[in-house]
């Protein structure tokens, strides 16, 4: 049995947490009071934390929240069965890769929000833009850890299911994506966060619901405290989001040996 | 005198064709009888696992032939299955997977070549796990289990499959002095127990003299098999015979002919 420090179980995250948040709150009126800084700038934290509260009992900025959210997670889901098939597709072949390589390189630089416009252009202001969105930003980590995965198997495990005589097949469902799972789920914890992202910027330019439609549309009316307040509903979001990727992996990686020290 | 099973005739490997790179094995040949326990012997570098990986399918020769029971093992470039689930091979690290329990690895080979019934599988795993004396470990996980007990499970795994030749790439070397003492006196039970023809590759001199029915010893630079050495000592050979005089001379003489071969007094 681990025994568990009480400075590490209690004290650092129920109580020295709990003071920072407290100061920085404190620093934030602070500096609002002393500066003078107008409301319309920074609101002090006590609107801010009444705007969400409001947020957090209203229905239509629940909804809101439930359209980002869908976005996000359909254009992930996306990600992951288009990343992951196409992760398994390169690792097949290193002549493959070589060739794709160029393009994967070029679309990975694009700055991938610059395409949303054509995406608006080609299927309108629906749902449609938002996932497409949610799903091109996290493809490439998804895509590139599955494969890494794969590169990293061992020979000696290969060696072993050729002493099987395990077919292409056999190799990929018992070996290699055993294997890659921890990888593929760490592409999928970085993915989850920037199909988020994907989902907000394109609400921006095309939405007419969901939070980034939301924030946006709060710009005229100068409510900063109400975009404040939409920011910390998009962290609790992205909390969530991640926190059920994190689980997923628990799920996917049950029984993993803890690295053999050499 | 017992029939071949394993017969190489000018097995050779370059890995390097046509280039400047010395090759790892020249060509050399040799007979493998049915049952017998031959032990390859020789310093890093001499080529005999390069020869134990293509008599295990692993990697083509690039001259001469490896038959098993009279079929070629190679047909150009590609291993033939048939002859292939007759050798099983073990290997240094033992290479279970770690996501799989002790069981489930053992069952791997199984359900990758379907040879039972499913539901016998599981029963006909725990048996080798028993007969590799690993029994009653079957669901713990690779890594909560000691080297030695690791290189048991790989060795009922090998067998699970029931194939007339093990293939060992140095399976002890990574352990310390008394649990190899231990696993050299199973495997010797297990040999004689089962009838199964066995090649195993090691650099330790009373290793090889204490399991050996003949000793194959490589040399190095560029690696070759130098000479052939019958280990006359009755079975089942014993701790005490490892005390014995004439083991130690065995032993001394092995250490005399390997040092000689590398230039070394």
């Amino acid at each position: 049995m681990k025994r568990v420090r009480l400075r590490d179980a209690v004290w650092l995250p129920w109580l020295v947490t709990p003071c920072l948040l407290a100061a920085g709150l404190l620093a934030w009126q602070g500096f609002v009071t002393i500066w003078n800084v107008s409301p319309f700038i920074l609101p002090p934290p006590r609107p801010v934390l009444a705007e969400w509260v409001l947020l957090l009992s209203s229905a239509r900025a629940w909804s809101h929240t439930a359209m980002t959210f869908a976005g996000a997670v359909s254009g992930f889901l996306l990600a992951t069965v288009l990343g992951v098939a196409a992760g398994i597709l390169l690792s097949l072949s290193p002549t493959l890769e070589r060739l794709s390589k160029p393009f994967i390189v070029a679309f990975q630089v694009l700055p991938k929000v610059a395409l949303i416009p054509l995406f608006v252009v080609w299927m309108g202001f629906g749902l449609g833009p938002k996932i497409l969105t949610s799903a091109i930003l996290p493809f490439y980590p998804i895509m590139m850890n599955t494969l890494l995965g794969i590169r990293s198997v061992p020979e000696g495990l290969r060696d072993v299911m050729a002493s099987f005589d395990a077919g292409r097949f056999q190799v990929l469902r018992r070996l290699e994506l055993p294997y890659a799972l921890p990888f593929i789920a760490t592409g999928l914890e970085v993915g989850i966060v920037l199909a988020l992202v994907g989902a907000v910027v394109a609400e921006f330019i095309s939405g007419s619901s969901g939070l980034g439609y939301l924030l946006v549309s709060r710009i005229n009316s100068y409510e900063t405290a109400q975009m404040f307040a939409i920011v910390l509903q998009l962290c609790l979001l992205g909390l969530v989001l991640y926190a059920g990727v994190a689980g997923l992996r628990r799920l996917l990686v049950p029984r993993r040996a803890p690295p053999r020290p050499e | 005198m017992r029939r071949p099973l394993i017969a190489l005739t000018e097995v050779g490997k370059t890995f390097d064709p046509g280039g400047a790179a010395a090759p790892a094995l020249l060509p050399g040949s040799l007979s493998i009888a049915e049952g017998e326990f031959v032990v390859f012997l020789g310093p890093s570098g001499c080529g005999k696992t390069t020869l134990l990986r293509m008599i295990g399918g692993l990697l083509e020769p690039t001259s001469g032939t490896i038959a098993i029971a009279g079929t070629p093992l190679w047909e150009g470039r590609r291993c033939r299955k048939e002859l292939r689930s007759r050798l099983g091979l073990v290997f240094q690290d033992s290479s279970l997977f770690p996501w799989l329990t002790v069981e489930e690895n053992v069952l791997l080979p199984l359900d990758l070549r379907a040879r039972l019934p499913r539901a016998e599988r599981l029963p006909y795993a725990r048996a080798m796990l028993a007969l590799a004396g690993a029994a009653d470990i079957g669901a713990r996980m690779p890594h909560e289990i000691s080297g030695g007990m690791c290189q048991r499970v790989a060795i009922a795994r090998a067998l699970s499959y029931d194939p007339d030749v093990l293939l060992m790439d140095e399976p002890f070397a990574a352990l310390d002095a008394i649990s190899r003492e231990a696993l050299n006196m199973e495997l010797q039970r297990l040999w004689l127990a089962t009838g199964k023809t066995i090649i195993l590759v090691t650099h330790s001199m009373a290793e090889a003299a204490f399991l050996a029915d003949r000793i194959v010893l490589f040399t190095p630079g560029p690696g070759r098999i130098d000479s052939v050495i019958d280990v006359p000592f009755p079975r089942p050979r014993t701790r005490d015979l490892t005390y014995s005089p004439e083991f130690q001379r065995t032993v001394h003489d092995l250490h005399d002919r390997l040092a000689g071969l590398m230039g070394r007094p």
